[in-house]
């Protein structure tokens, strides 16, 4: 199969960049394809953090690109999936410690081993994002459905076009069913309506996700996580099934009982 | 459209000042003046314009007097254009007139949050505009789709310019100097399209009826 790069961004910063890169990560090694997460938040590294695989890092990937080691050196393995490695940031650097141009071919390195190369954008429009995009095929945006983050995301639309990466597809993270049907929240076709791309999937807002995150153990594994199932949905979707959207509407008492006996 | 002894025309190397040929140079001077005053916020500070003098020739004492107002607003002189062999000089020649009526810029895309549309003249866009996106136009705007954005037309002083949109949703709406806001309640979409214009010194939206 041909290899990917594809960048994970959002413009304004909470709405799951990095959460939605580990799950995707994750669920897509557990297909069977060879995956690189790349965490491109140079300075505010978190991607190892929710990976669980902090205290694997050596080196990271300032060192790569200033030649002090060698990518394979740097490529952290999962520790539950084979197929899984991530190339962590700098902590102790910031974001002018990489020119786009090193980004670029560190990308096509990695896509030389790689099926999926996911690259964890910080937030923001300067030269992290830059960096992040540099050597991007395709794009995921990752959105909640609050008018501030749609505007980033309609923002940051603009400039991955002007950037000639196009055809982004949307994500959009932290959905609360109830709200919405209480009229509190932008429902999908809001979202869709403004951005006007195609829509990857829709992350239903879980408190199990922070519990995951904070273990360092990807929701797309929980079987029981209904954020896990919207993932695995997505990385279905992302490998070219036809995968309906989840259905929010109905979870009355009868879903809740399935719920708790372990089914979904 | 009124002719103005000053025009300002926005090029794709900045802005251009077109000065009326046939007018007398102190009315020009005087004209200048008060557009630069009333258009403030049609360029930034420190930007560089262009004059045009539509083929008549400034006499030195004239052109001295153009750079103390540009400089009085913070802009610079970049170049001189004329019609004429020269823009500065004691050769006297018949002046010719040079079309300023400004043309329509079409836009064939959605404008996206951060993008920004300037011009001279009318703007029609084919697509969105989305909220936070701005057009600042000195004619009409004219949007095929959703206005959510910021627009201001008129902007150079005209208040008989229009807006129009098959979906008229703006987050702000300027007309020359009066400046119309969103309601703050949420409000449905406007399903027809509608055209906004100024009605006894106050901007008024209606249903388009052509």
């Amino acid at each position: 199969m041909e290899s990917k790069v594809i960048v994970i961004t959002s413009g304004k910063g909470g709405v799951g960049k990095t959460t939605t890169t580990a799950n995707l990560g994750m669920g897509l090694a557990e297909k069977g394809y060879r995956v690189c997460l790349v965490d491109a938040d140079i300075g505010l590294r978190n991607l190892d953090v929710v990976m669980g695989l902090e205290n694997r890092i050596v080196y990271d990937l300032v060192d790569v690109v200033e030649g002090h080691c060698r990518l394979r050196q740097a490529l952290i393995k999962d520790k539950r999936n084979e197929n899984l490695y991530l190339l962590p940031a700098a902590q102790t650097r910031d974001k002018d410690a990489v020119q786009p141009d090193q980004m670029k071919a560190l990308c096509q390195e990695l896509k030389e081993q790689f099926n999926y190369v996911l690259v964890d954008s910080p937030a923001g429009i300067e030269r992290g994002f830059k960096n992040a995009i540099a050597g991007a095929d395709e794009s995921i945006i990752v959105t909640t459905p609050e008018v501030s983050a749609v505007r980033d995301a309609d923002r940051i639309i603009g400039l991955l076009e002007a950037s000639e990466i196009y055809e982004p597809k949307l994500v959009i993270n932290r959905l609360r069913p109830d709200m919405v049907r209480k009229g509190d929240m932008m429902d999908i076709d809001d979202v869709i309506e403004i951005l006007a791309i195609p829509l990857l999937g829709v992350v239903p807002d879980d408190e199990a996700i922070i519990v995951s995150t904070n273990k360092g153990e990807p929701a797309v594994t929980d079987k029981n996580s209904r954020a896990g199932q919207a993932y695995r949905n997505i990385v279905r979707r992302i490998t070219g099934e036809e995968v309906p959207l989840m259905d929010f509407s109905s979870q009355g008492f009868i879903e809740k009982l399935r719920r708790l006996m372990g089914g979904r | 459209m009124v002719a103005k002894l000053v025009v300002f025309k926005g090029t794709k190397d900045g802005l251009t000042i077109h000065l009326d040929p046939s007018a007398d140079p102190s009315e020009v001077l005087v004209a200048l003046r008060q557009e630069l005053a009333q258009n403030r916020s049609f360029f930034g500070t420190g930007s560089t314009v262009v004059i045009n003098t539509g083929g008549r020739l400034l006499e030195s004492e004239e052109l001295i007097q153009i750079l103390k107002v540009l400089g009085e607003h913070g802009l610079t002189l970049s170049g001189l254009v004329t019609t004429g062999e020269t823009a500065c000089s004691k050769d006297q020649r018949k002046p010719e007139p040079v079309p300023t009526e400004p043309g329509a810029k079409l836009i064939r895309r959605t404008l996206r949050s951060g993008m920004q549309v300037r011009h001279d003249g009318d703007v029609v866009i084919v697509g969105d505009l989305n909220p936070g996106a701005e057009v600042v136009a000195s004619g009409d705007i004219v949007v095929f789709g959703t206005l959510r954005g910021v627009v201001h037309a008129g902007a150079t002083g005209d208040s008989s310019a229009q807006v129009m949109a098959l979906r008229l949703a703006p987050t702000q709406l300027r007309i020359a100097d009066l400046i119309a806001r969103s309601p703050d309640e949420k409000e449905a979409l406007p399903d027809r399209p509608e055209v906004a214009r100024v009605k006894d010194g106050a901007v008024i939206i209606e249903e388009f009826a052509s």
